[in-house]
């Protein structure tokens, strides 16, 4: 999409490099399944992430930030664009090679219950991922599904149960062992912590954050939730019907927003403190198999003049570790303003 | 010094209420010897035009309140054990809906107490277009005529602002997005113009700026009828932006109750404190952002822990913790705490 544009940087040398990555989903009808359009879901995405680096992906529902994070593990087959993981070419890898390559790139899920075969003790789940990516020899998985569930906060001996007997946020630590089992270097974790009470919420917040630093995992983190996303993530990418509104340091944008679309999410979080100046967006996401011509956000956007409609706007460095989709510079938005 | 739960209700301080919970207990028998007190002597209060927000996590007691308010928990294994709810109805007669007949309480729900949900999608027929379910409630309680109902359903998908409300409303709940179908749940609320709303988490399904739309909705409705509101939520931010008092539950039992200004600024009771700091938040000076998780696990409602409920997980716990069970106290304008040490600890 803007080629001409530096790609938001990773912190460091990325481990992690997406560039112009689009999917979209064919919309059929009839007997003969005729494809009659596209659901856009993702379109032109750049990103990168750097070995022990968490990125934060914040939008509404419809946004593409969940097809986003299977695209990049390749759970669905981009439409187009690169993705190199540590110089492989995630894209173009054989089913074989790519099943091998998963053992790298680890996911959990907002529903650890769904994710959870509920027919299988803990420890067989884990044994199974480790059998399956061959991460040590037969006679250690015991030993290391103990260890790994220490690890999570859990005790060795659940190992032996169902998932049914645990609580929502034991079956995400849970989950998050399993991915952690085949020793990964990258993780994407979709709403991981979005079904939890704030105070388990809380818990397992702290959890992965522990986990990234001590085995240095790449993350991207994917979530509705600003505040969780400020707390957990270094940089962060606000998703818009499919596009990048705006991305760079998380303490940056949070502070200084230059997207209007960005304010207004930040805007539109509940807060103790009192906030004259909320920005209710009116209306809702459109969709994405029409999306609007121009700036997709235009239609919602208070700020939107005629040339918003005309081309797609670049995105553009608006100041250290800041970039932004939008043309105007002349609305003040955020903290500072 | 330690003191028994108390049975009275604190002192209301704006007016007569319009709902008055009086040391409520719902109970589920979960087999022949365990029992679930889901709501254990819990008393609450709320004036014409308030709207009281019940915060906790899952398994505190929060929804059962409210569902035990609406009368949907009188059947095993639920079981109300002691309590009483006066309901003051629009003819001026005050009820206690625990021992009225079933048919009058048919009366009063969806009528003079309405109720929304969390999840639209479960509480909305799929097979009926949305005007139409709106409608049913209109001619059931209202005797309106089909026409009429209809007619009024309209009027109400606009008032919740929904957009070409005639074509919406012959629509079904699959057509509708969520938050679309949250606000035909609100319109079926409205429909007969309650004395009493119930929202039980609203607005946890829907995105931060829908859930924004929602919320001023909900404050612009309430600012035009005289409607009480019991505004049930886990979010603590949430409820600084509707409530005009809050009540926080753990296990069971309100723990601290209070205007919410108070409340929020000066919380005494170290759960309210402990779960506030739960919530993702920057710190103003160092611009840095974190969470704080509560020690210790959340208490096993089947056997929660004697003395206060909070004590094995408290920093502030001290030996009569342990063994008496602590009363709300008064700490003043209307501030109740259900903790032995609050003055110390302050």
């Amino acid at each position: 999409m803007t080629a001409a544009a530096p790609i938001p940087t990773a912190t460091a040398a990325p481990l992690l490099r997406a560039t112009g990555v689009s999917k979209h989903f064919p919309i059929t009808r009839g007997l003969l399944s005729r494809t009659v359009g596209h659901v856009r879901a993702v379109e032109g995405i750049d990103l990168e992430i750097a070995q022990g680096e968490c990125l934060g992906v914040v939008g509404e529902s419809g946004s593409g930030k969940s097809t986003l994070g299977r695209v990049i593990l390749r759970l669905l087959d981009p439409t187009a664009g690169q993705i190199a993981f540590d110089g492989t070419d995630v894209a173009s890898l054989s089913p074989g090679a790519l099943r091998a390559f998963r053992r790298h790139m680890q996911m959990i899920f907002q529903d650890p219950f769904a994710s959870l075969n509920p027919r299988m003790t803990v420890g067989a789940s884990i044994r199974e991922a480790m059998r399956l990516h061959r991460v040590c020899e037969p006679s250690e998985l015991d030993d290391r599904v103990a260890g790994i569930l220490g690890r999570v906060g859990m005790s060795p001996d659940h190992a032996s149960r169902y998932p049914k007997a645990f609580s929502g946020g034991q079956r995400q630590r849970i989950a998050i062992a399993r991915a952690l089992a085949v020793g990964p270097r990258f993780l994407v974790a979709d709403e991981p912590v979005s079904a939890l009470d704030v105070s388990i919420q809380a818990e397992v917040i702290e959890l992965l954050q522990e986990l990234r630093r001590d085995f240095a995992l790449a993350t991207l983190f994917i979530s509705h939730d600003l505040s969780v996303v400020e707390v957990v993530a270094e940089r962060v990418m606000v998703m818009y019907l499919g596009r990048t509104m705006e991305t760079g340091d998380t303490r940056r944008i949070f502070a200084r927003p230059h997207h209007p679309y960005t304010n207004a999410l930040l805007s539109a979080i509940p807060s103790r403190r009192s906030r004259p100046d909320r920005i209710v967006l009116k209306g809702e996401i459109p969709s994405p198999s029409n999306p609007p011509s121009g700036c997709v956000f235009r239609t919602r956007c208070r700020h939107a003049l005629p040339e918003c409609a005309a081309a797609v706007p670049p995105m553009r460095q608006i100041a250290p570790g800041q970039w932004s989709a939008c043309i105007r510079d002349d609305i003040t938005t955020g903290a500072a303003s | 010094m330690p003191e028994t739960v108390t049975a009275t209700p604190p002192p209301h301080p704006a007016g007569t209420p319009i709902l008055r919970i009086d040391n409520l207990c719902t109970w589920f028998d979960i087999d022949e010897d365990r029992v679930l007190r889901a709501v254990n002597g819990v008393s609450l209060s709320l004036a014409e035009g308030e709207t009281l927000a019940v915060v906790g996590e899952s398994g505190s007691g929060k929804s059962v309140t409210g569902l035990t308010v609406m009368r949907l928990l009188m059947r095993s294994p639920a079981r109300i054990v002691a309590g009483s709810v006066h309901f003051a109805r629009k003819d001026g007669r005050t009820v206690d809906l625990l021992t009225l007949p079933e048919a009058e309480m048919r009366r009063i729900r969806g009528s003079e107490i309405a109720m929304i949900f969390q999840d639209p999608m479960s509480s909305l027929n799929p097979v009926f277009p949305v005007g139409e379910q709106i409608a049913e409630g209109l001619r059931l309680h209202r005797q309106m005529s089909r026409g009429a109902a209809r007619t009024r359903a309209t009027e109400l998908l606009e008032l919740v602002g929904i957009a070409d409300p005639a074509r919406r409303a012959d629509e079904y709940p699959h057509q509708l997005s969520g938050g679309m179908r949250q606000r035909v749940m609100i319109a079926m609320a409205l429909a007969c113009d309650p004395r009493l709303l119930i929202a039980d988490e609203p607005t946890t399904a829907l995105d931060v700026t829908i859930q924004a739309q929602i919320m001023e909705l909900l404050r612009d409705l309430q600012r035009r009828s005289r409607m009480a509101m019991i505004f049930v939520t886990h979010d603590l931010n949430l409820v600084a932006e509707i409530a005009d008092r809050v009540a926080v539950m753990y296990c069971g039992q309100v723990v601290e109750e209070g205007p919410v200004s108070v409340l929020l600024d000066n919380p005494r009771h170290p759960y309210t404190r402990a779960l506030l700091q739960c919530i993702p938040e920057r710190d103003p000076e160092t611009g840095r952002a974190t969470v704080r998780p509560i020690a210790g696990k959340i208490a096993n409602p089947l056997a929660p822990p004697e003395g206060c409920r909070f004590h094995p997980r408290c920093p502030h716990v001290a030996d009569i913790c342990r063994k008496g069970e602590p009363g709300l106290q008064d700490s003043g304008a209307g501030h109740m705490t259900r903790c032995l040490r609050w003055r110390e600890i302050a």
